[in-house]
């Protein structure tokens, strides 16, 4: 359940970013390097040790209310129902985990149940000889038949384990139902039917998505996501993180062109500029007033969307429709938020393995977290049945379609997780370029394209689980 | 021979009194060693290498400093660089010259104006900074509040072309404190008498200001420019914590992206390239100052 918090929105940087001061970033990293990597090769453990031991986890939470929740029934019922296991928390800021945690490892510290951002990251750690394989501890603890296969799969690198998703997410389109009831839209279901809405909108001083990224440069990146695969489609999607496509392929020029369209319409946040400057808290509360009339983010908003739609107005979500003809319906993009691996420096490593158990071990305590805190689920086969009485059926309804979405093997791919590190930077960096027209989308693509053959080529792409043919 | 008595009896004394300065050196030599010499050494060696940030690095020669030749972001954060300094050598500069000037000749509540120019400039950056992106916020900011035309609706920070001297506005309301009252200290070590005399001679403010405040305190004032300089080259916090270089990428610096190098794209020795690069230019600057010193120019 600490798998709630590590999600794109997690790093918001709501607490300030941290300072760097006046001295060179090199140098600071540089100084931990003597003592880092240990030889280059990823560890392996030669046995399952016995879960005993102490361990420690740095950890970070977006709210007040998640933090409680999970002290409460995460770390103190963790101990208590594994007495040999002296479990030490240590809460890091938000934006700054992924950071401290790089330096930590390569100085041979840091937490012995080691979070990274996602698979490529903990991949690198693992060449780097700073995480351990888990196979032994997948077949212990019988990962394979509890965890999602294509979240269990993200986690291999040439064959070996090294790394489980913390959460499972999904871009979806969420929506001001009373407004909507109000101007007589209902649910898009096509492109057609979304441009039809955002017009009418416009025309009526509605700006049709809330949408901003002053809080956190990587909000553009949903959009990518979304119109790679509801545009391009998932097809497309895993031949190019394949190899077997190019990104500079006309399908995904199609998909950045209208991306970049739609925003010059000013259909996101109400112009490229504002969107630019736009904050979460104020979209989410001019959504809940009527002033937006959709929002395109990840299942990761449900907590904000609550929060906002308190009073009167109402809000419900959908999958965001095909873009192009050819491209399913009903669609769900697969995502993990930041992924749990075991420090190869770790003194207990069985310990810290069975406390990544414990995220997978009970899928009703974990649908209990979604439904008492809107916490995030590990990836695991959730049903409808696992989840309590009072839990919102709107988030029950996401987590249920989307196994059973997925589970037929029709599924999209977020770039946050399956793009390696490099590509995935740029992706995110340079979009914003090609919303203010300083940067041609097939430049974009070309640039994209250079760098992920690159990556390719140093196997640094985690596994694309395949469509179902 | 008493006087060599003396003379031995003298050197052994100042060695003596050598040595005690070195004695209470030590400690932070040894500081200086650890977290800056090391590091240093460190970041020399990596940006000959392809280090990624974590596990081993390769020696790749000078890879590294033939592709910052070539890298238009870098040109692009040097460029945004210099804006920056042009900025902060002319906006901040004249304020505080102007306002150490005018607050020199006040004497009631000297302490009081001193106090509050300087307060901006002991509150952190990350305060600082969140004060004024919700003061400049186009939907809830003053402009829109107030309903100031020009203003209103303004993306301050979103809008590519006003986002660099929006950042450095922010900057310079935090920094510009700091060179008034360093020129305000400077400017009361200058004679009063002097002022005295060109008022008989009938020189008027301005005058007074150019002729003999500007040449009372040229030594700090060069020692102001050299800081700015530097600094300019080597600033972070407010771009980071604002805008993180963008909007697309509008207010990149070099240290910005030297930073995003490291922990996004993971190339921390391409990095430590970058920020070996900046080093020197730092060093150039320091240089200037000190051979003018040498040459014996009053700076």
């Amino acid at each position: 359940m600490g798998s709630s918090n590590m999600t794109r929105r997690e790093a918001l940087v709501r607490g300030g970013a941290g300072l760097l001061g006046m001295t060179a970033a090199g140098s600071l990293l540089a100084a931990c390097g003597s003592s880092g990597g240990s030889g280059g090769k990823a560890a392996t453990v030669a046995a399952v040790e016995p879960a005993s031991g102490d361990v420690t986890y740095w950890y970070t939470v977006t709210n007040a209310k998640q933090k409680a929740y999970q002290q409460r029934y995460d770390f103190d019922a963790f101990s208590a129902a594994n007495p040999n296991i002296t479990l030490e928390t240590s809460q890091k800021p938000l934006d700054t985990i992924g950071r401290v945690t790089q330096t930590a490892l390569q100085a041979g510290k840091g937490p012995d149940v080691v979070v990274s951002d996602g698979p490529a990251p903990a991949a690198a750690y693992a060449r780097a000889g700073s995480i351990v394989a888990l196979d032994e501890y997948a077949e212990k603890y019988g990962w394979g038949e509890k965890i999602l296969p294509w979240a269990l799969e993200a986690g291999r690198l040439d064959g070996k384990l090294y790394s489980l998703p913390m959460s499972y997410e999904s871009m979806v389109l969420f929506r001001n139902e009373t407004l909507f009831a109000e101007k007589g839209w209902s649910a898009p279901r096509t492109r057609a039917e979304v441009e039809a809405i955002a017009t009418d909108a416009m025309g009526q001083g509605i700006v049709p998505f809330a949408a901003g990224n002053a809080e956190w440069k990587g909000a553009t990146e949903w959009f990518v996501t979304a119109f790679f695969n509801n545009c391009a489609g998932p097809e497309a999607m895993q031949e190019a993180l394949t190899g077997e496509r190019r990104w500079t392929d006309p399908l995904f020029e199609e998909s950045i062109v209208l991306m970049a369209d739609w925003f010059r319409r000013g259909w996101f946040g109400g112009g490229v500029e504002q969107f630019f400057s736009n904050r979460f808290d104020p979209l989410y509360a001019g959504m809940a007033r009527g002033r937006y009339a959709m929002n395109l983010e990840g299942t990761w908003a449900f907590a904000n969307m609550s929060a906002f739609f308190d009073g009167e107005a109402r809000y419900d979500w959908s999958p965001l429709p095909s873009l192009r003809d050819g491209v399913p319906d009903d669609m769900f993009a697969l995502g993990s938020g930041g992924t749990w691996s075991v420090n190869a420096k770790a003194q207990a490593a069985g310990a810290a393995a069975a406390y990544i158990d414990w995220q997978f071990n009970d899928p009703r305590r974990i649908a209990e977290g979604v439904a008492a805190a809107e916490m995030q689920p590990t990836p695991l086969k959730l049903t409808a049945a696992d989840f309590p009485a009072g839990t919102d059926p709107k988030v029950e309804r996401f987590y249920v379609e989307f196994g059973a979405s997925t589970g037929r093997g029709t599924f999209g791919y977020s770039t946050w997780t399956f793009m390696p590190p490099k590509s995935n930077a740029y992706l995110s960096e340079e979009i914003e370029k090609v919303l203010i027209g300083s940067l041609k989308p097939a430049d974009y693509l070309s640039g994209l394209d250079r760098l992920f053959r690159s990556e390719l080529a140093r196997k640094d792409v985690p596994p694309i689980p395949p469509q179902a043919s | 021979m008493a006087v060599a008595v003396r003379r031995r009896g003298t050197s052994a004394h100042l060695r003596a009194r050598r040595r005690l300065g070195w004695l209470f050196l030590a400690p932070l030599l040894v500081v200086n060693v650890l977290v800056i010499i090391g590091p240093s050494i460190a970041a020399l060696y990596y940006s000959f290498t392809d280090w990624s940030g974590i596990g081993e690095a390769n020696w790749i020669g000078l890879d590294n400093y033939t592709r910052l030749l070539e890298d238009p972001a870098f040109r692009s954060g040097l460029l945004h660089n210099l804006q920056w300094t042009a900025i902060f050598l002319t906006v901040p500069m004249a304020m505080a010259l102007a306002g150490a000037f005018l607050l020199s000749r006040v004497t009631r509540f000297r302490l009081l104006f001193r106090v509050a120019f300087f307060v901006p400039y002991v509150i952190a950056s990350v305060v600082s900074a969140s004060i004024w992106e919700n003061l400049l916020d186009p939907q809830a900011g003053i402009g829109s509040a107030l309903g100031i035309p020009g203003l209103e609706g303004t993306s301050f920070f979103g809008d590519p072309s006003l986002a660099l001297p929006a950042v450095a506005f922010v900057d310079i309301w935090h920094f510009w404190g700091f060179l008034l009252v360093l020129f305000l200290a400077s400017m009361q070590s200058i004679d009063r008498e002097l002022y005295e005399a060109a008022r008989v001679d009938g020189a008027g403010l301005w005058r007074e200001f150019r002729d003999i405040t500007l040449p009372g305190i040229r030594p700090t004032l060069v020692f102001a420019v050299v800081l700015v300089t530097i600094w300019s080259f080597l600033t972070f916090d407010y771009v980071y914590i604002i805008t993180e270089g963008g909007p697309a990428g509008a207010t990149e610096t070099a240290a910005t992206l030297l930073y995003k190098n490291v922990f996004e794209y993971n190339e921390a020795g391409y990095a430590a390239a970058m920020g070996l690069t900046l080093s020197v230019v730092a060093f150039v600057v320091m240089a200037f100052y000190g051979i003018a010193r040498k040459l014996g120019w009053r700076v």
